[in-house]
């Protein structure tokens, strides 16, 4: 969903409307209370929405834009205690931001700032497993 | 165990049965092209003692040059001595191997965890996981490879507890499974170094009872019996072609695009895909054949439940998460290794973990609180009726040429119509069409069936012969039946002259 995964809330309201046709359409022949129960806006939306959020915190979309050598780093930078509240309290709102405002940034822009967002995590994750091994813990 | 307790787990095998078994030979699809394969060379063993290419009860099964393995084939003989030479036949080994995992997997999270409700929960989401549904209501040989993985481990844990003669059983299991599917060869030695690391004191233990030290000399000598025929030239062709290094391209001007980094860089990019959320709990495999395309692999609802029972196998280290955990990161290690990530057939071993998961983290948040417990019980009904709707009502119509929509009909009506007829030419455009003829035809092949590419030009117009033809082509003859998909796509037409 969305241009390389950077789903947007009109990208997310384009799919819900495309996947209701899509699934209606295939049902011919089915009881109409069952369709109506099964393809609705709010169960096909949870299932979309849900989607779109997490397809920013997907590993397979990290990797995409990140070198997976970099992947322990920002795992570490969440299993460490020190700021471990901060940084998960911005990782959930993280894809937020992207998909309720930036819809006027252009595709290269969103990519290095997430880029740089889990750059800068990989790094945090460094430095701590550095602080780590520094002090003896 | 109590009374309640079996009344619960017999539930919920019969809701595996029953999910497993209803419509199975033809629905969604008929046989594809490997089921077919399997099948044939299976009547073949039955009827000859020789596969398809006259090869005397051979270890590794030519098929299409990709060398299948023995197990899954002779389990569908011994079905076809019984059935006949049918899709049911083919199917119910995957069949019952599936609803056999799961009491086994109850089993095993139970002799673990020692927590009955967790291991029941566990089982429920592995009866109704819709990852396991597709493949073990195909003839895939992984859905068996599974089983005895799974079993194997419950049998190696009760070895190490009860009697080292169950670690023997589990190995001839560990054993057959390297014989049933591909995979397992990398899987399954990881997961035993796995068990030896987490049971390394209790292994150890062992050795103290003179006993056990025989059965530990006759599971060597077993070892001999089976390791072997892994060395086969044979078992490496299916590896060597489906290799992920064919995709990496170097870049010889470029220092750091070296073979060595950028192959590293590619599998563990595959191996990232693998566990990739939007493919575990959103979308599923693409591939027609390994999932339903519209909904993930598990049910999407479960993610914020398996992250949670993923933050408790972290912070809690002990034998059961040590044990899931190792499963979760092995399984996508082989598929890695391939050139098509993520796959769903190749990392069905996920399910144990994946399952048992999202269990203890459904587990964790939802004891004593009663509210969540409705809520999640509507939830769940309401997305297991909706997996059931899109498999059985939607999937076959969009996914009919994945699975060889039309074959079936078409060979069965030619055959048919084939009694009344001098000769019957079939287009080459029937891919594989000597074993769709071979399994829904008469056995052997009848010498008056002739392949034919298309257009087909008229040989001698005197003979009286029947010609099956693809659907694009406008012969000059008498149109007698076309066939379609489930899709309603045109695939084949069958003309008389």
């Amino acid at each position: 969903m969305g241009e390389l995964g950077f789903c947007h809330l009109s990208d997310l309201i384009k799919e819900i409307n495309l996947r209701l046709l899509s699934d209606i359409t295939t049902d011919g022949g089915v009881p109409i209370w069952l369709v109506r129960m099964l393809h609705n806006k709010i169960a096909v939306g949870a299932f979309l929405a849900s989607r779109c959020y997490f397809q920013y915190l997907d590993p397979a979309q990290i990797v995409t834009f990140v070198s997976p050598f970099l992947l322990p780093f920002i795992v570490y930078a969440f299993i460490a205690k020190k700021g471990r509240k901060i940084l998960l309290t911005f990782i959930l709102i993280m894809p937020l931001i992207f998909i309720f405002t930036l819809k006027s940034l252009s595709l290269g822009t969103k990519i290095y700032l997430y880029k740089g967002i889990f750059l800068l995590m990989a790094f945090w994750g460094f430095m701590k497993l550095n602080w780590k091994f520094r002090s003896g813990k | 165990m109590s009374g309640k307790y079996k009344l619960i787990i017999f539930l919920i095998i019969t809701l595996a049965a029953g999910l497993r078994l209803f419509k199975v030979a033809d629905t969604p699809h008929d046989l594809y092209i490997d089921e077919v394969s399997i099948g044939y060379n299976a009547f073949s063993i039955l009827k000859t003692g020789t596969d398809e290419w006259g090869e005397k009860f051979p270890l590794y099964f030519k098929a299409f040059g990709e060398y299948k393995l023995p197990v899954y084939i002779y389990t569908v003989a011994l079905f076809q001595a019984v059935l006949g030479k049918t899709s049911l036949s083919v199917r119910l080994p995957s069949v019952l191997a599936g609803v056999l995992t799961v009491f086994f997997f109850i089993l095993l999270v139970k002799i673990l965890s020692t927590n009955k409700k967790l291991a029941l929960l566990s089982g429920l989401l592995l009866a109704v996981s819709p990852w396991h549904l597709q493949f073990s209501r195909a003839g895939f040989e992984a859905s068996l490879s599974l089983f005895f993985i799974v079993l194997a481990t419950y049998l190696f844990i009760l070895g190490i507890r009860k009697n080292m003669l169950f670690i023997i059983i589990s190995a001839i299991f560990f054993f057959m499974s390297l014989y049933t599917y591909f995979v397992s060869r990398i899987f399954v030695p990881l997961l035993i170094l796995a068990l030896i690391i987490i049971f390394s004191k209790q292994i150890l233990a062992l050795f103290k009872n003179k006993k056990n030290i025989v059965y530990f000399s006759f599971l060597t000598l077993l070892s001999l019996l089976f390791v072997p025929g892994l060395f086969s030239a044979r078992g490496f062709v299916r590896a060597s072609s489906l290799s992920f290094l064919s995709t990496v391209r170097i870049s010889p001007d470029i220092f750091w695009e070296n073979r060595f980094f950028l192959s590293l860089t590619a599998f563990l990019q595959n191996y990232i895909k693998n566990l990739s959320i939007d493919y575990l709990f959103f979308m599923g495999d693409q591939q027609g054949r390994h999932s339903v395309r519209e909904i993930g692999q598990n049910y999407f609802w479960l993610l914020p439940f398996f992250l949670t029972g993923f933050g408790l196998i972290i912070k809690n280290k002990n034998k059961l998460n040590s044990l899931f955990l190792a499963f979760l990161l092995i399984t996508p290690l082989a598929s890695a290794l391939t050139n098509i990530n993520p796959h769903a057939l190749r990392t069905l071993y996920l399910i144990v973990p994946l399952t048992f998961i999202s269990a203890l983290g459904l587990y964790s948040l939802l004891k004593s609180r009663k509210f969540f417990t409705i809520l999640i019980t509507f939830i769940f009904t309401y997305y297991f009726i909706n997996y059931l709707h899109v498999y059985y009502v939607h999937y076959p119509k969009k996914t009919s040429p994945d699975w060889w929509g039309g074959y079936k009909e078409a060979i069965g009506e030619t055959v048919k119509r084939s009694v009344s007829y001098d000769k019957v030419y079939l287009t080459r455009d029937l891919t594989f069409g000597k074993q769709f003829l071979g399994f829904y035809g008469p056995f052997p092949i009848p010498v008056n069936f002739e392949f034919v590419s298309s257009p087909f030009n008229l040989k001698d117009s005197s003979e009286k012969f029947l010609y099956l033809a693809p659907f694009w082509e406008k012969w000059d003859g008498t149109r007698l039946m076309e066939f379609k998909d489930r899709g309603g796509d045109g695939q084949f037409i069958l003309w008389e002259n």
